[in-house]
């Protein structure tokens, strides 16, 4: 029971960091990414790729968030500077172009056959301490990402970005520069879910590019809005009710031994969705939504 | 500091919105322009503020040629506009709306938000005594850290207001301040934009209240499909026949 709670605290904390980075760039700022399991992908392979041809972990992990928050730079010089939802279709591409390249580029990936093998932090320690250990690694990485976005947010620069998200064109008119601030943001979110990507990869040991389908992406939409977008305790209690719903539907196939794992899967798919749409009706602010939201 | 439009044209889908606009603003001056709806009054902010490229003409703020400057350096010279329509950061609080608006803050910076240190925080402690400021003199003291989805129509004309003065403006381009807002607030922000000319800040406002911009200003530019048809004191401006015909479009 241990074994598998801790297993889920680390799915949790690698989903959190995705959440957390989401709502960096679309709660706090308002850009809208619909590619985030792009950086996550770029970040799973960096890392992966690196270690096993034996640099450090530490040079997987930077490699990781300094190769998605490079990958978000081109991506937000073309898109940001152009209307809002144009974001949203040029990322949506690009996370689809990091899979379909992943897959081709099988001297560096080994395509569909997935890198296996991938080396796990703290393995020495045995089975058991081991996820132990990487679950510490795992918290304190999303807690140092919650402090930095707390410290962002609530700095002169994060009143900046969330001025850039309420209205742009006056931030314009007042002399500053949306542009900047935004690709800064995007680079910033991008790396936390390279870093996001690394933790998954080392912690399954095994990637494949259907791992990372746009599906993921709107796995941490959900997270976001269920929790309540643009705060950081919403996007943490987004996830731990996605995970739960994860977890909680695997449980109900024990209770129903009748229904077969796909049936299962669409039907969680199924239960998400139906989740999604009494939020929108009833909590449109998600469940964290401060009073004064409308 | 003085604006200086000169022969300005501007196109759009073929039409002429501005047609060979000449105006000047003096230094601290107090200027007036009115016309029908669809004058080009608008346009004429957006080409003067930099949102809008001019066709034709030019345009000269503080002895400096603006054209193809973008908005951002036209601010930066001081020359600020608002919008028609309030345009709050919806979110965030009045105080917070209004600390966003004040210029050149390191801590905007990703550097100065990390590494800002004691001159940031002294920077932001100043901001903040600037917005208390303004929220006494606009009289928002009530509203200050409510978000400002939350404020009336006329709640958010003043700030508006407010955080094109924490911009440290010269020139104002001040869109419509009385529409929508009841007669003691006009009453209100017609005060602080005399208070502000006599400390030395230009405007140019447009304004359909005729009555009220009359009082406010002494000199008055009036504008009909891209052409300006009438310059003087409101008296003369407003007793001028070719204005006349256009308000009523040549019933009378």
């Amino acid at each position: 029971m241990l074994a598998y709670l801790v297993a889920v605290a680390i799915i949790f904390g690698i989903y959190a960091l995705l959440t957390l980075s989401l709502d960096l760039h679309y709660g706090f700022t308002g850009l809208i990414n619909f590619g985030h399991v792009g950086f996550f992908a770029i970040g799973a392979y960096t890392s992966a790729i690196a270690t096993l041809n034996g640099l450090p972990y530490i040079a997987g992990f930077t490699a990781a968030a300094a190769l998605a928050a490079l990958a978000a730079w081109p991506l937000g010089l073309l898109a940001l500077r152009l209307r809002e939802d144009y974001l949203a279709i040029v990322t949506l591409a690009f996370s689809e172009i990091v899979r379909v390249i992943v897959t081709a580029e099988k001297w560096l990936t080994r395509g569909t056959q997935g890198l296996p093998d991938i080396p796990r932090p703290f393995a020495s320690l045995g089975s058991g301490y081991a996820e132990i250990a990487y679950l510490g690694l795992v918290a304190i990485i999303v807690l140092a990402a919650v402090l930095l976005i707390r410290h962002l947010i609530k700095s002169p620069f994060g009143r900046l970005i969330q001025a850039i998200r309420d209205d742009e064109v006056t931030v314009t008119a007042l002399g500053k520069d949306p542009a900047g601030a935004k690709i800064r943001i995007f680079m910033i979110g991008a790396a936390i879910a390279g870093v996001a990507g690394a933790l998954y990869a080392h912690y399954i040991t095994y990637i494949v590019p259907d791992q990372f389908t746009p599906l993921v992406t709107f796995y941490v939409w959900m997270a976001m809005i269920l929790g309540g977008v643009g705060r950081i305790s919403g996007a943490l209690l987004g996830t731990a009710i996605l995970i739960s719903i994860f977890e909680g539907s695997r449980m109900l196939r024990d209770l129903f031994p009748g229904i077969l794992q796909v049936e299962m899967a669409n039907l969680r798919l199924a239960l998400v969705g139906l989740l999604l749409v009494m939020f929108v009706l009833y909590r449109p602010n998600g469940l964290l939504a401060s009073r004064s939201d409308p | 500091m003085s604006l200086e439009i000169n022969r300005v044209g501007k196109w759009l889908g073929g039409i002429r919105v501005l047609d060979d606009v000449t105006m000047r603003v003096p230094d601290h001056g107090l200027i007036g322009l009115i016309g029908p709806n669809g004058a080009g009054k608008s346009t004429l902010f957006a080409v003067i503020s930099g949102f809008e490229p001019a066709d034709s003409g030019d345009i000269r703020f503080a002895d400096r040629v603006l054209n193809g400057l973008p908005p951002q350096p036209r601010a930066h010279l001081g020359l600020i506009r608002t919008f028609q329509v309030p345009r709050p950061f919806t979110r965030l609080s009045v105080r917070e709306n209004l600390a966003a608006a004040a210029p050149r803050q390191s801590g905007e910076t990703l550097r100065g938000a990390f590494f800002g240190g004691a001159a940031s925080r002294a920077e932001q402690a100043a901001i903040r005594e600037r917005s208390e400021q303004l929220i006494a003199f606009l009289n928002l003291g009530a509203v200050k850290d409510s978000p400002a989805r939350d404020l009336s129509g006329g709640q958010r004309k003043l700030l508006e207001f407010g955080r094109v003065l924490m911009a440290e403006p010269k020139m104002i381009l001040l869109d419509e301040p009385f529409a929508g807002v009841n007669p003691v607030l006009q009453q209100t922000i017609s005060d602080c934009i005399s208070t502000l000319n006599q400390r030395g800040v230009g405007f140019l406002i447009v304004e359909h209240n005729l009555a009220a911009l009359s009082r406010l200003v002494g000199h008055l530019y009036a504008m009909d499909r891209g052409r300006i048809l009438a310059e003087g004191t409101p008296d003369q401006v407003l007793a001028d026949p070719a204005v006349r015909e256009a308000y009523t479009g040549g019933a009378l």
